[in-house]
């Protein structure tokens, strides 16, 4: 159950960008989620929810971008999207290749209640 | 009105890792990340450990468990500096955390440092905890598949060590499987095979640390 430090930083920064934009109340955050992070988005939103009771967050939504999992061979350089535990280059069977999505975990960005939508 | 910020949630998490990172390569103190599930032999790695480097190292230890102080009482009789975290439920320990561990530790007097994690094969992976190096401690009872399963943890790891070998002949254990499971998450990953009840296999953990600890 990391997803509650998780939603903690996440609610943390939240309230940061509400105080520093005239202290609105915060109506919506979206945050990126690799697939690689083990996150599971209803915990995250669960806890999310649980947290930000009673501060400036409270009441809002919590919209998971989840971003697929993608690596690149080392062997080919051929980019792929791994849908089991080991990472088989589909080009050329290699199973070294580097991450280059799915490590996200970022907030994107905060929605204040101003009326300006 | 949206405000775009962009920015990594763990922030804190990763600023604080860094700075413990300059400051334990400052000391010159070595650094191990210690991760399995629980019950694997972390603390009795660790006993083994310091019996054997305890004069030719100056080690110390940071003990994270949700609860009860069991572990830090095992390591304190061997007279080295530990402290316990308990994490009061938390499964996985963070860098805020460490620090505040580690605040009355003198670290330019020690060489080695083992972080204890919380027994869990899947939060320790997300926490960057300053240390030099990740290794993962698995056991024979727990069985061959753990690394498949918890890939995630593996990949990040810089060495496995297998505990409890002596148990081999009693377990439907398949080593080849984990040899090549391993090998396939990642191929230059090195596994050592140890008990740390009978002793077999400990002189190459300690040789890989004293190789660690002494630099390229």
């Amino acid at each position: 159950m990391h997803e509650f430090s998780i939603a903690e930083a996440v609610l943390r920064s939240a309230i940061d960008v509400a105080e520093a934009h005239g202290r609105h109340p915060v109506k919506a955050v979206r945050v990126q989620i690799g697939r690689m992070r083990q996150i599971v988005p209803d915990a995250l939103a669960f806890a999310y929810e649980a947290l930000s009771a009673d501060t400036m967050a409270a009441g809002s939504r919590l919209d998971c971008v989840e971003i697929p999992l993608q690596v690149r061979c080392r062997e080919c350089q051929c980019v792929f999207e791994p849908d089991e535990v080991f990472w088989t280059c589909p080009g050329c069977s290699s199973l070294e290749g580097d991450v280059i999505a799915g490590e996200e975990l970022i907030l994107e960005s905060v929605v204040l209640e101003d009326g300006e939508g | 009105m949206e405000i775009h910020v962009v920015q990594k949630i763990l922030k804190a998490n990763d600023e604080i890792g860094q700075t413990l990172r300059e400051r334990f390569h400052a000391a010159g103190t070595t650094t191990i990340n210690l991760m399995s599930a629980p019950g694997s032999g972390k603390t009795s790695l660790l006993e083994a450990t310091i019996r054997s480097l305890g004069l030719e190292l100056r080690i110390a230890v940071v003990e994270g468990d949700p609860d009860t102080t069991r572990d830090a009482e095992r390591i304190a009789p061997l007279g080295v500096p530990v402290t316990q975290i308990n994490t009061a439920g938390g499964c996985h320990l963070e860098a805020h955390l460490v620090q505040r561990a580690i605040a009355g530790f003198d670290l330019e007097s020690l060489d080695l440092l083992f972080i204890e994690n919380v027994g869990n094969l899947v939060c320790p992976a997300e926490f960057d905890l300053g240390e030099t190096k990740r290794v993962a401690l698995m056991s024979v009872p727990e069985g061959h598949d753990k690394p498949a399963k918890y890939s995630k943890l593996f990949r990040k790891v810089d060495l496995v060590v297998l505990n409890k070998v002596d148990l081999l002949p009693y377990v439907d254990f398949d080593l080849g499987q984990l040899r090549c499971d391993l090998a396939k998450l990642n191929p230059s990953l090195r596994l050592i095979q140890v008990s740390c009840r009978t002793g077999e296999g400990l002189p190459e953990w300690y040789q890989w640390l004293c190789d660690l600890v002494s630099g390229p």
